[in-house]
């Protein structure tokens, strides 16, 4: 049977009570999951995984798949209503999305962010469905050296990131970068600035420093200058965007989802390093950069589209090749085998029900999701609305909680206090934080790439590989070019004065 | 050399540049200076560090957090430049230090005792703390959100997620 005969099959197999059943609750799951600090997509998916071992195995992989795209949306909520972010890719969602609940427009940015997602979403569900095998067999073509220079690519979002200081900026996301070196080293296995200290064996992970860069920073600026009267915010706004501003955001919602579906498809990269680079496309190609970072639509657009584009994009090399796209993806390889069931470009042939189903349902969740957060997303809000003297331990309470839960581990918790007080210094001199948590994010991709491609072919390596030659000249460009602009107009605005 | 040595040496080097400002003209300018120079002299205890690692021909372990290292060093070096010259924009005055510092400190104390009193007792405690502090208006309101998230976290992460939370001094209870 052709593409078309499997899906019109797929879809019709869906709209039964219990298919739709087990999506609106993955769907449910996903949202809370990924709106819970510490519990990830991945997280979320294998808690549900020894529960779908007694499930019809099409059902099954559609609820766990149904889990994985809500998820992203879960952790924005968070991210914008309290500045914490639910899950690590919505981290950039923070940056415009809180300051739009701080101005009172908690309904209009939860309503950005929901319908954001979702058309990122079903774009990368459609990609997903007609592009799936080719696309899966361009990524693995990239090479270490290729895979160096998309994270340089990435690197180059931190211009966007720096606000006004473009050199803090970059001292930022090199601190990060260093702290990424701790632990040990994954080519050599020799433990590097550990200080004899075996809790650094593994070095930081990313929830704790998030948690404690975001919330508990966040927090404790929040002291600095405590009047003891709750914020004045004249009404939370609960009503949605209206369908002028979502019309204004079509440029960027469609150049997110590709961002975000192309990133979503090599594995490693995943929703992270897409929603950075997401946004730092949309900040540059934007007529209002000035706004990005203070509240702007376009800002908050971005990351959200890309992020869950990069669901769609991550289950291609999955589907395609049985090539885990993500750490989420790892876990799905898990339910997979569970059911008897091996991914990979037999799937078609041998389980085309499930293979489809997979596809069919992605469209359908994504539905899922605008109306579950559509009703949900009013009761969301009663969050922003609770006093501050209560909001703010309760922040601090829940960033422990969440780190803790990662790994079970007081040190994480630990290293999460030490992150937020390290937050709060830098960002009151004027140190940005999102570069720190780029640095972080980014740390392993560049160094492991880096040095396999030496490793493999020498120095002359990145520039033999055509590919890799051209990825790494767009990233050079893309992270100098704005640099050598701010230095340029700094000696006219020195020889002006 | 010992890296604690190293770190407690530079901790040292770093109160004394800090003593330094203070007294002399630029205090304003404190964090603004001292912020570079802490980089500056962690960045040379991680280098010197970096020579205990192997050294392999090329792609050594070494490689790459010197080249961080080094990236940190120049950037901060003009950081620290543009404010001894006091070109950096000097940051806001704390209203509240106190505070601040209290609710540091609590949160500190929280995470020494949680091993030790559990999860549940310590965050009861500190809950109910930051909440007198920050002078919440309802007494009995205090205790009730205390105990509701404590009942919250252990039925969503003890039973339902299986996160086994610290029980500290009550461990055998359980």
């Amino acid at each position: 049977m052709d593409l078309f005969g499997n899906l019109g099959v797929a879809f019709i197999a869906l709209f039964d009570w219990q298919t739709l059943l087990a999506m609106t609750v993955g769907v449910i799951l996903g949202i809370l999951g990924g709106a819970m600090p510490g519990i990830s997509p991945s997280t979320a998916v294998a808690l549900l995984v020894p529960f779908s071992y007694t499930m019809d195995p099409r059902l099954a992989l559609i609820l766990l798949v149904a889990i994985y795209q809500a998820a992203n949306y879960g952790g924005a909520i968070t991210a914008v209503l309290i500045n914490t972010p639910g899950t690590p890719s919505t981290a950039a969602t923070c940056f415009d999305g809180y300051p739009l609940t701080k101005q009172g427009k908690a309904g209009k940015a939860l309503g950005i962010a929901l319908l954001t997602s979702c058309v990122g979403g079903i774009f990368a569900a459609i990609i997903l469905i007609f592009f799936c095998v080719p696309l899966a067999r361009v990524a693995l073509k990239f090479s270490p050296a290729a895979y160096f220079g998309i994270a340089i690519f990435g690197l180059s979002t931190v211009a966007s990131l720096g606000g006004g200081n473009v050199i803090k900026a970059i001292v930022a996301v090199l601190i990060g970068l260093l702290i990424e070196t701790i632990g040990l080293d994954p080519i050599s296995g020799v433990y590097r600035f550990t200080f004899g200290s075996d809790l650094l064996y593994d070095g930081f992970s990313l929830i704790p420093a998030l948690m404690g860069l975001f919330a508990v920073s966040t927090v404790f600026e929040q002291f600095e200058e405590w009047t003891g009267l709750d914020r004045k915010m004249d009404k939370i706004d609960s009503k949605l965007p209206s369908l002028e501003e979502l019309w204004k955001l079509k440029r960027v919602i469609l150049q997110s989802s590709v961002i975000g579906t192309i990133i979503g498809i090599f594995p490693g990269a995943g929703g992270t390093i897409a929603s950075f680079i997401s946004y730092d496309v949309a900040k540059r190609t934007s007529r209002e950069p000035e706004k990005f970072g203070k509240g702007s639509l376009e800002g908050l657009a971005a990351p959200e589209t890309a992020d869950s584009a990069s669901v769609g994009g991550a289950l291609i090399p999955l589907l395609a090749l049985g090539i885990p796209g993500s750490a989420t993806d790892a876990v799905l390889i898990g339910a997979f085998m569970l059911h008897d069931i091996v991914p990979g470009p037999l799937l078609f042939k041998d389980h085309p029900a499930i293979a489809y189903g997979i596809f069919a349902s992605l469209l359908v969740a994504n539905l899922i999701v605008f109306l579950v957060g559509l009703y949900g997303n009013r009761a969301f809000i009663k969050m922003v609305c609770v006093s501050d003297k209560v909001l703010y331990p309760l922040i601090l309470v829940v960033a422990l909680i969440g780190t803790y839960s990662v790994n079970g581990s007081l040190f994480d918790t630990g290293a999460c206090i030490g992150f937020g007080i390290l937050g709060w210094i830098l960002k009151r001199y004027g140190y940005p934080l999102a570069p720190v948590v780029l640095g972080i994010v980014l740390g392993k991709l560049i160094e492991y790439n880096f040095r396999r491609g030496l490793i493999m072919g020498g120095y002359t390596v990145f520039f033999t590989d055509k590919l890799a030659f051209f990825v790494l000249l767009l990233g050079m460009l893309s992270l100098f070019y704005p640099l050598i602009r701010a230095g340029l107009n700094r000696l006219i605005k020195g020889r002006q004065g | 050399m010992n890296p604690i040595v190293l770190l407690i040496g530079s901790l040292i080097v770093i109160f004394g540049i800090g003593m330094w400002i203070r007294l002399s003209g630029k205090r304003q300018h404190l964090g603004n200076i001292l912020i570079p120079c802490i980089l500056i002299i962690l960045s040379f205890v991680f280098l010197v560090l970096t020579f205990r690692l192997p050294v392999q021909e090329e792609a050594g372990p070494a490689l790459i957090p010197r080249l961080w290292i080094f990236l940190i060093v120049v950037l901060s070096g003009i950081i620290l430049w543009e404010a001894l010259l006091g070109r950096d924009k000097v940051a806001s005055k704390i209203e509240r230090p106190g505070l601040l510092v209290l609710v540091m400190a609590a949160l500190i104390g929280y995470f020494i005792a949680m091993p030790y009193l559990g999860y549940f007792l310590s965050t009861f405690l500190f809950i109910v703390l930051l909440l007198n502090v920050l002078s919440y208006p309802k007494k009995v309101l205090i205790y009730v959100i205390a105990g509701g998230w404590c009942l919250a976290s252990y039925l969503v992460f003890y039973k339902l997620l299986y996160i086994q939370l610290p029980l500290g001094f009550f461990e055998g209870l359980f």
